[in-house]
């Protein structure tokens, strides 16, 4: 083989490389989600939460949560209850229209929980129906329009907290 | 004077307006399916209860006397669990059990380590899951040889052949073995037997008596004649690709101290069993510390043409009696287990899991595990209790798998320790 046969195949060899280097495909990188309450659950010193027929208005002071009566509410509860808002993060983003909503259980009486530390609200949430496995729930920040779904266990957790508002 | 004939009617429309249920042909059974299922709100899990308002279930229920219930076990144990009361604590760490008078983890014990059950004790989960350990343990040990079965809306897609061999250290109504070098609880062997694919992999499992300690896991593959140790955390995943899981035997088969237990409430549930009452075991001719227990099998629908709702429900042979249970939740201490809170229901006598639903790591739910059960009992020096199926239906595909269904199991009250060996496993295909 000549020299310029030689330089002809290694400036072959180098266009390919460049390609290689510049068309190497990138590596998808899973995008984590943040938690739907997203300041740790021990700084909530409020949480607000109205079903369609029970509502609950607690306030932490001393490590103690009370209602609005001053009745001593099962601190385990709600901790377990705001330690399941920390944890659950959406699963799938379903939907940006409006009139959508309803097919997720917002269009009748939903559920809604307002946690607040120190008077400002962290996290304002609605909870629609649950998916027809049931194995998550629809919820969306409080007005607005984007429908998520989270794990069930948010569920389960709310009907421990329902149960105990209602003792 | 009423004639007779124009109040009948009146007394029939009466009666089926009043009638709560729709009543069987046998007294004090009652058929609960999507026809009457508002009846079982307050009796069955939401997963399961939304199934039975589709028509894919249907419980045959039969009420039973409170007390002849627990005399499913025998006195010995009821004598047993009596002399417990006021000896046990658990420790802080792991929930361990304590013996109060040494502070260390109790010698021997049998019978419910917790016979009260104090709803306020911060530990009172962790105390619940131990009296549930104490009551399988009671047999000492024993076996089955039993089938898993895959099943989806279309019918059996897969078949395994398995058995489980165990012994118990800790539990015993037979009393303490004093040769125990390994400080074990409980040691067992199971084995697959068919299909050819997974024939003679097989485990061995050694569950330390003590509150640190992790089980101790072997795994054989035949093609590679090896048996290497595995994470104890492999009891949760599937079984050969199947909707079951190892920890589903007798609804958790791991270790109380490696589960964060927590009452979360009381209730109602219907308790699948074979029968209400104790099966009685009988002398195996060939070896005189082995008895055997014949029970009927629990046939599914999809292996009798033309039965009633999902395929893998049970059809013949199960019954489902109500029962008051404690609802506790439990998770995993372990990194590794792929389960995220999973939720129980106790039998507030027998202690027994009837329901558990399985969350993930994520926090969706996505399976509910069925665990039935069977009692044996000749008389009152002795008695078992038997995990004699799981219908573990994953909510999230809606496949199911079935675990169990033998017709003959064994309690063997003097097993040679060192059956339960690496050895045995290597061997095992020879």
């Amino acid at each position: 083989m000549t020299v310029r046969g030689t330089l002809a195949l290694l400036a072959v060899l180098a266009v390919l490389g460049l390609v290689v280097l510049v068309d190497r495909p990138t590596v998808p990188t899973a995008v984590v989600l943040p938690p739907l309450l997203e300041v740790p659950a021990s700084r909530v010193t409020r949480l607000d939460v109205r079903w369609p027929d029970v509502s609950l208005a607690a306030e932490r002071h001393d490590g103690t949560w009370r209602d609005a009566t001053g009745r001593v509410l099962p601190s385990d509860t709600l901790e377990a209850f705001l330690g399941t808002l920390a944890e659950l993060r959406p699963l799938d983003m379903l939907s940006r229209d409006d009139a959508e909503h309803a097919a997720f259980g917002f269009g009748e009486p939903v559920t809604s929980i307002v946690a607040s530390t120190g008077g400002t609200p962290v996290l304002r949430l609605d909870v629609g129906a649950r998916n027809p496995s049931w194995t998550g729930v629809y919820v969306r920040a409080t007005d607005a329009s984007e429908v998520v779904l989270v794990g069930s266990l948010l569920h389960w957790e709310l009907e421990k907290l329902r149960s105990a508002a209602s003792r | 004077m009423i004639r007779p004939i124009r109040v009948l009617p009146l007394v029939v429309a009466v009666c089926v307006l009043l009638a709560p249920v729709v009543w069987a042909a046998d007294e004090g059974e009652w058929i609960l399916d999507a026809n009457n299922w508002q009846e079982g709100k307050d009796l069955l899990p939401d997963p399961v209860l939304k199934r039975l308002q589709n028509g894919e279930y249907w419980f045959r229920v039969v009420a039973v006397d409170p007390e002849r219930y627990t005399k499913n076990f025998s006195q010995k144990f009821w004598d047993a669990t009596k002399a417990n009361a006021g000896k046990y604590d658990v420790e802080p760490k792991q929930c361990g059990l304590v013996d109060k008078s040494t502070g260390k983890i109790p010698d021997f014990l049998t019978g419910f380590p917790f016979p009260e059950i104090d709803k306020a004790d911060p530990n009172v989960g962790c105390k619940i899951a131990h009296n549930f350990n104490f009551a399988n343990l009671q047999g000492g040990g024993g076996g089955a040889t039993f089938t898993l079965n895959g099943v989806d809306k279309s019918g059996q897609f897969r078949r395994i052949k398995a058995f489980i061999h165990s012994m118990g250290y800790q539990g015993r109504l037979d009393g303490r073995l004093e040769d125990n070098p390994e400080n074990l609880q409980a040691q067992g062997i199971g084995a697959a037997i068919e299909p050819i694919d997974v024939e003679g992999v097989s485990t061995l499992t050694k569950r330390y008596w003590d509150w640190e300690s992790q089980d101790a896991l072997w795994a054989y593959v035949p093609s590679t004649r090896r048996a290497r140790r595995v994470n104890a955390a492999t009891r949760s995943d599937p079984v050969g690709g199947l909707d079951i899981f190892a920890d589903d035997l007798n609804c958790y088969g791991g270790k109380i101290e490696y589960y964060k237990w927590k009452l979360v409430g009381e209730g109602k549930v219907l308790a699948p069993v074979l029968q209400p009452y104790p099966f009685t075991m009988a002398p195996d001719s060939s070896r005189p510390t082995r008895f055997l227990i014949k029970t009927p099998y629990a046939t599914a629908g999809f292996e009798k043409p033309g039965s009633k709702g999902a395929p893998w429900w049970i059809q013949e042979n199960l019954v489902f009696v109500p029962r008051p249970v404690w609802i506790v939740e439990g998770e995993s201490t372990d990194p590794y287990y792929n389960f995220g809170k999973v939720i129980m229901y106790f039998d507030k006598d027998l202690y027994r899991i009837y329901w558990k639903l399985v969350h993930n790591r994520a926090g969706e739910y996505f399976y509910t595990a069925t665990c039935g059960y069977h009692f044996v009992k000749n008389d009152e020096q002795f008695s078992a209790s038997f995990p004699s199926m799981v219908i573990g239906v994953n909510d999230k595909t809606n496949r199911a798998a079935l675990g169990g269904r033998y017709q003959t199991s064994f309690i063997e009250r003097k097993w040679d320790p060192k059956y339960f060996s690496i050895r045995t496993l290597t061997r095992m295909t020879d």
